[in-house]
């Protein structure tokens, strides 16, 4: 009964799960394609919408630039002409007021890109040091207020760069002492801070003139160089001081912290140079190995007294007219794949 | 007739006599003279440096109204020559890779025809003196 009953109930079920089976295989097959057709739609027509969507970003980025670098360039070459078509009361107060007026549109808009140094050395050249016959103190007052505001321009220009060298590099800043002295003695110069190397005995009178600063360049690896900085002299006519740098070799952390260092022997660069306030860092820069720079500023100037700022950057921060050598390039390229080799192995 | 010939011949003479020295001094009157110019000659020594190194160097800044200016490489002796300095006081400013900058005030009157001896200490501030005595 048992068999007889088992029997047919299983004659019964087969035949419906067959065609379920059947079923399925007729349906899945379709099924799994016009899924699968789906699937790869949705992806590419999600990959068009978003490829679109950069393409028209892209697009807009770059109109955008354009139009930016149009005005720029109308604006820029508006400017620049004012500079060279001839006014006939070339010194007035008026025309020189314009001319601040003009380089002040330029250097807060362009210092990133040209050097402007030689238009503010001409406009201050314009502006008399002393008072023309016939003129009186007050009138004279006015071409006083109007070297202070060309120099108060190129510090805040100064200040700017300092802050954008200084994001990826590092700024440090020294007091100068005894500018009206300097035919006998180089100025008193100090750098305070952690950075600096001095001896344990030091004095008040005396200079500190060394530091050792860090960067970590493109390898990722901290650079530590050794920095000397000398002010040897002082032109009150020109309002410039002559600067002696030096820059050591890539060194070890104990090697740079060092007060025994030989600093002959580790030299990279050792160069004097004129600076005025007019010098901006990521302008007037030295070139380091590394594709490293390295560059010294005018922040404050008095008679007597004055502060520079030292900075210590990557190439990537100097200028957009700045351009990187091929050895350069080449040795970062051969560094990198080097190094990438390593790290596979 | 004869009078008049002497005259013209006096004045003539005279002329080319008064003229002459105006006429030869003309180029030097913007320059200063060859004979207000001197080569100075330095020997300069540094604290613990039996010779000086590759790249040293002093320039030469004239003071007041001098207008000098120069600069000129040291040789490994501590040997130096500037061959055209006026005679006014003058700042001599001493780079040697290493040392501190040796900066020395000199009145080139007093150091005519002499070598100027300069001695400077290895570190520390106002490290150059001037060994001669002045003449």
């Amino acid at each position: 009964m048992a068999e007889h009953d088992g029997k047919p109930a299983a004659d019964t079920h087969t035949p419906r799960s067959i065609d379920w089976i059947e079923i399925l295989k007729v349906v899945a097959m379709p099924l799994v394609v016009t899924m699968v057709g789906l699937i790869i739609n949705s992806s590419i027509s999600e990959r068009q919408s978003q490829e679109n969507n950069l393409r028209l970003y892209a697009d807009m980025m770059a109109r955008r630039e354009q139009a930016d670098s149009d005005l720029r360039k109308d604006m820029f070459k508006s400017i620049l002409d004012k500079f060279a078509s001839a006014i006939p009361d070339r010194k007035s107060v008026e025309y020189l007021d314009q001319e601040i007026v003009n380089l002040e549109l330029l250097a807060y808009n362009f210092h990133e890109s040209i050097d402007l140094g030689p238009l503010f050395k001409h406009v201050r050249s314009e502006i008399p040091d002393v008072p023309p016959d016939g003129m009186t103190p007050a009138e004279f007052k006015r071409f006083e207020n109007l070297r202070r505001r060309l120099e108060k321009v190129a510090v805040e220009v100064d200040e700017r760069q300092l802050t954008l060298v200084g994001d990826s590099g590092v700024v440090v800043r020294a007091g100068v002492d005894g500018l009206d002295r300097m035919d006998k003695a180089p100025a008193f110069l100090r750098f305070i801070g952690p950075f600096t190397i001095a001896r344990k005995d030091l004095k008040p009178e005396d200079s500190v003139t060394q530091v050792c600063l860090s960067l970590r360049s493109g390898d990722n690896e901290p650079h530590h160089r050794r920095f000397k900085l000398e002010v040897i002299d002082y032109d009150p006519t020109t309002r410039e001081v002559q600067i002696r740098l030096y820059v050591s070799k890539k060194l070890s952390l104990p090697e740079c912290n060092s007060i025994e260092l030989e600093n002959k022997a580790y030299q990279e660069i050792d160069v004097a140079f004129w600076l005025g306030l007019f010098s901006v860092p990521m302008i007037d820069n030295t070139r380091l190995t590394h594709s490293e720079r390295a560059s010294v500023s005018l922040t404050v100037l008095s008679a007597e007294r004055a502060q520079i700022a030292l900075a210590y950057f990557p190439s990537s921060r100097a200028s957009l007219k700045d351009k990187p050598y091929y050895d350069e390039l080449e040795h970062d390229l051969l560094h990198k794949e080097s190094k990438d080799d390593g790290s596979k192995q | 007739m004869t009078g008049i010939k002497i005259g013209f011949g006096t004045a003539l003479v005279f002329c080319v006599t008064a003229g002459w020295p105006a006429l030869a001094a003309r180029p030097y009157q913007d320059a200063p003279r060859a004979s207000d110019l001197v080569a100075v000659d330095l020997k300069i020594t540094v604290e613990g440096m039996a010779s000086l190194p590759e790249d040293s160097k002093v320039e030469l800044r004239g003071l007041d109204s001098c207008e000098a200016s120069a600069t000129v490489p040291i040789n490994a002796d501590g040997l130096a020559k500037f061959s055209r300095v006026p005679v006014c006081k003058v700042v001599f400013k001493i780079l040697i890779p290493g040392p501190d900058t040796g900066i020395v005030q000199v009145d080139i009157a007093k150091y005519k025809g002499v070598v100027i001896r300069i001695h400077m200490a290895s570190s520390g501030p106002a490290n150059a003196t001037i060994l001669n005595t002045t003449t």
